[in-house]
């Protein structure tokens, strides 16, 4: 009986999950940065733990699925199903010369289930963004060569997902290996539209979508140094850059009639990626982690033409307290605390300068009553970009929630 | 915290969170980082070739006015009408009765005069102040519609007598000739208070077009109708008999005519009229009158149809070549001009035969205006004289042929029509404009062929009721070109 009703807990969690998605790739957008106009739209995090943006390559716990490195999911505890589904909502305010704008976003951020296997064998199948096109950009110019004014409006919308099934295999004590198999999904659009100024009801519009239906994967690997009360993690990330099967679909539209419909089967590239990450775990309460991720954008390709992108640069830090000792009582005491910081030169380079995001974050961990979970709830503060040379900044906060649900799905009950 | 607490936690934010200000709002803020795939330019180089075409079968009938007069152009030579109208007998002109006793008796008239009589409308095109000769023969041939049409064209014509009935000349004013006053158009009386009563009796006091018919013709008609009256023929009772007996009148200018004027009818403003007098009993000498007005319809079929012609052999741009409707004189024939003319039915055709290659420029692309503009020819118009048209230009669609095929459509419904814009520093900048967006835009879509090519001037239906006309300037590579603008997208 009790599994039954998890199963219906479950289901329910995911129809929920699922309309957060169908939101996700139509309505609302996860971002509504200018810069998501750039190469395949706002890179999202990935990091499976929050406060997102942290390092996590080289962190493993019983009860996370981290499927940033699927070696970690070797360590899952056995006999615990994890169900993990999160929302980020993003309050931003761009700045350019003497103009700012505000905006809010609200999304889903990840919905994950997980659980150990087989001894020294985890697995867990996630959906994430991977991408996101939120920029909605209007101006009005100058037709060239007349003397009458046009409104055009950029608008992307939509992103990557990816739905990700992860495995991490313990092959020693000391070495577990993972590997994400990657499906990538969702469509980026790019709308323009062209409208001329007063009166025509003429107006041109061209809506160019990439549709992936692709495939890749990445590897990694954990492999802990043990000392007396300490260990030391080396984590290992590595992608290869592979082509990802898309369709490109450009449809112009103007004056009521298609004057352009191509529909292009290609790929495009995903980059291929170095990441390394140091974590130290002192007992069971403490983990400090540090990662360094290179993404060579630089090499990839859309469609056999270049990307004009540039390679990307992650460094990371965080450190995760669990402030239960196994005995607490206190509310506070039974919490986990997470910091961190990051560094990111992005993968975009705008008017010679390189598009970087900065921030911080902390977040807590509240267990829910009787093992039943955790409420993960984290606040990032950053800034990606900058103003000088007519650019724009965004100033963002970020509060991400995490809902994790953890069910005793193995337990055979014994009745006396 | 129970799970479902944290479920309505994440509800209640999500909801908050949706209601995202932003939503409608136009977000400038980065519209210099992008870089545009597209370039919105103007174009106004298409080639347009340019030429005038002459129509026949202008339907001239059914119209409430007659256009009447000829006038002098410099461009296109002299251009008269000879107005087929028909007589009409006024409900009959019977033998007028009295009582004598309990007796009635008909009382037998004399002929007096017949006088022609116009109020025009304050409409003129060309010079008022030239005397203007005016000439009304009788029609020997009866007013007939060709088989199987129901009306008649600029270029029908019939027989007349060859002596006029009138031939005398005249000064058009056309605004005061126009005031008409019942009263005093009828010989009648008018009570002015204090004044006493004011009696219009004997001469005309009025302010309208009044020539004497003092030709032996005029006479003789007169007296004859005069005895039929007395006769008590038929042919002054039944309408039939009496369109068999006058068949009709036609009015024409003299060769000097300066001015082209309009006189409304349908009013039975415009008519002949017979004064007489009772020779017998009370009103024995009086002054009578019985009105003959120049109306539409004959016996059934509307008849009245005014006949254009225009003499173009002395013209600077030798227009005589237009003679068949196929033929097209090319605007480099013409002094870069091309022309539009009512009546005599002249229409400006354009082609632009390279709009298809628009289509060539980037991956695709889209128009978003498309604007068509004609100069008015600098000094060939003035307010006074020679204004510019009254009536619309319309655009149609045609082929080789040169027939009409199909009307541009506008908004709502409306035939597409030119605006006129204005330039009031420099009035040789002025010109006359339309949208042709759809129109540019369906040829993208479906292409076009050789041979297609667009008709301007004034609309099929009323331009054998206009004398307007237009000379349109067209000179390569010049500002005064028609020119078409096309507003196009280009997609990189």
């Amino acid at each position: 009986m009790k599994s039954l009703k998890s199963v219906g807990k479950i289901c329910f969690l995911t129809v929920i999950g699922l309309i957060y998605i169908s939101s996700n790739l139509s309505a609302q957008n996860n971002t509504s940065s200018p810069y998501s106009y750039y190469g395949y739209g706002e890179l999202m995090t990935q990091d499976i733990i929050n406060p997102t943006g942290m390092a996590s390559l080289s962190y493993s716990d019983g009860s996370v699925l981290n499927i940033n490195n699927p070696a970690a999911l070797s360590q899952l505890d056995s006999l615990k199903f994890i169900f993990q589904f999160g929302m980020t909502a993003k309050f931003s305010k761009l700045n350019q010369g003497n103009n700012d704008d505000t905006f809010n976003d609200l999304n889903f951020s990840k919905l994950a289930f997980g659980f150990r296997a087989a001894p020294g064998y985890g697995v867990a199948v996630s959906l994430a963004p991977y991408t996101s096109l939120g920029y909605d950009i209007t101006s009005r110019e100058l037709v060239e060569g007349g003397t009458n004014y046009f409104t055009r409006s950029l608008k992307g919308t939509g992103g990557l997902n990816q739905l990700v099934l992860s495995n991490g295999f313990k092959i020693t004590d000391n070495l577990s290996l993972g590997v994400n198999g990657i499906y990538i999904f969702g469509n980026n659009t790019r709308d323009e539209s062209i409208i001329p100024q007063g009166g025509s009801s003429a107006s041109y519009m061209n809506t160019t979508k990439l549709i992936s239906t692709g495939l890749n994967f990445n590897v990694g690997a954990q492999y802990q140094f043990n000392f007396v009360d300490n260990s030391i993690v080396l984590g290992v990330k590595y992608q290869p850059q592979v082509g990802v099967r898309a369709k490109r679909k450009i449809e112009v539209l103007n004056i009521g009639s298609i004057k352009y419909n191509d529909t292009d089967r290609g790929s495009y590239d995903v980059p291929e990626i170095y990441g390394a990450s140091l974590g130290l775990k002192k007992g069971k309460q403490l983990w400090i982690g540090a990662d360094y991720l290179l993404e060579k954008w630089s090499e990839t390709k859309k469609f056999e033409k270049e990307n004009q992108l540039v390679d990307r640069n992650k460094f990371s830090l965080a450190t995760i307290y669990k402030a239960n000792d196994g005995y607490a009582t206190k509310f506070f005491k039974k919490l986990t605390y997470r910091f961190g910081a990051f560094y990111d030169t992005g993968y975009m380079r705008v008017r010679d300068e390189r598009i970087t995001t900065k921030g911080f974050s902390f977040g807590v961990g509240m267990p829910l009553s009787r093992g039943k979970g955790m409420i993960n709830m984290s606040f990032e503060f950053g800034q990606m970009g900058l103003t000088a040379n007519n650019l724009v900044r965004e100033d963002y906060g970020k509060i991400n929630i995490e809902l994790n649900l953890f069910e005793n799905w193995f337990i055979k009950r014994k009745y006396h | 915290m129970r799970t479902n607490h944290v479920l309505l936690l994440l509800l209640i934010l999500s909801f908050l969170i949706s209601c995202n200000s932003n939503n409608f709002e136009e977000h400038q803020i980065g519209d210099n980082l992008i870089d545009e795939t597209s370039e919105v330019v103007l174009i106004d180089t298409l080639t347009i070739k340019s030429s005038t075409v002459i129509l026949d079968s202008l339907i001239t009938s059914r119209f409430n006015k007659a256009i009447l007069g000829s006038y002098k152009d410099e461009f296109l030579g002299d251009v008269k009408t000879e107005y087929y109208g028909v007589l009409d007998f006024n409900n009959g002109f019977s033998k007028p009765t009295k009582e004598i006793g309990n007796v009635s008796v008909k009382v037998p008239i004399e002929f007096d005069s017949l006088v022609f009589m116009a109020y025009p409308n304050k409409e003129y095109f060309g010079d008022t102040l030239q005397v203007q000769r005016l000439l009304i023969n009788r029609l020997t041939e009866e007013l007939e519609l060709p088989d199987n049409e129901d009306s008649f064209y600029s270029h029908s014509k019939f027989d007349y007598e060859e002596t006029p009935l009138l031939d005398s000349e005249f000064f058009l004013k056309p605004v005061k000739q126009s005031q008409f006053d019942e009263v005093i158009d009828s010989h009648g009386k008018v009570n002015e208070g204090t004044n006493g009563v004011i009696d219009y009796y004997g001469k005309y006091y009025g302010e309208g077009i009044y020539l004497k018919m003092d030709s032996e013709e005029a006479i003789s008609l007169g007296e004859e109708i005069v005895e039929l009256v007395n006769t008590e023929s038929d042919t002054v009772i039944e309408a039939k008999q009496w369109h068999r007996f006058i068949k009709g009148v036609v009015i024409r200018p003299g060769d000097n005519n300066t001015v082209m004027w309009q006189a409304p009818i349908g009013e039975n403003k415009l008519r002949l009229r017979l004064y007489y007098h009772e020779t017998d009993y009370t009103e024995a000498g009086k002054q009578k009158y019985h009105d003959f007005p120049i109306v539409q319809a004959g016996p059934n079929e509307r008849l009245s149809f005014a006949n254009y012609s225009s003499d173009r052999s002395t013209t600077p741009q030798q227009l005589d070549r237009l003679i068949e409707q196929e033929n097209e004189l090319n605007s480099d024939q013409t002094d870069n001009l091309t022309f539009i003319q009512g009546g005599i039915g002249l229409y400006t055709k354009i082609k632009i035969p390279y709009i298809e290659n628009l289509k060539t420029l980037g991956l695709t692309g889209g128009v978003l205006s498309a604007e068509l503009q004609i100069y008015p020819k600098d000094e060939s118009y003035d307010d006074e004289l020679f204004p510019l048209p009254k009536s619309n230009l319309i655009l149609y669609t045609t082929k080789e042929d040169n027939k009409f095929r199909s009307v541009l459509p506008g908004p709502n419904n409306t035939a597409l029509s030119f605006a006129f814009v204005r330039n009031p520093e420099n009035k040789d900048e002025s010109y006359y404009a339309t949208d042709l967006t759809s129109y540019v835009n369906n040829i993208l879509v479906n292409g076009q062929e050789y041979e297609d090519a667009i008709l301007i001037g004034f609309q099929r239906e009323g331009v054998g009721d206009t004398y307007d006309r237009l000379i349109i300037e067209d000179e390569p590579n010049s500002d005064f070109r028609i020119r078409l603008k096309v507003t196009y997208v280009i997609q990189r």
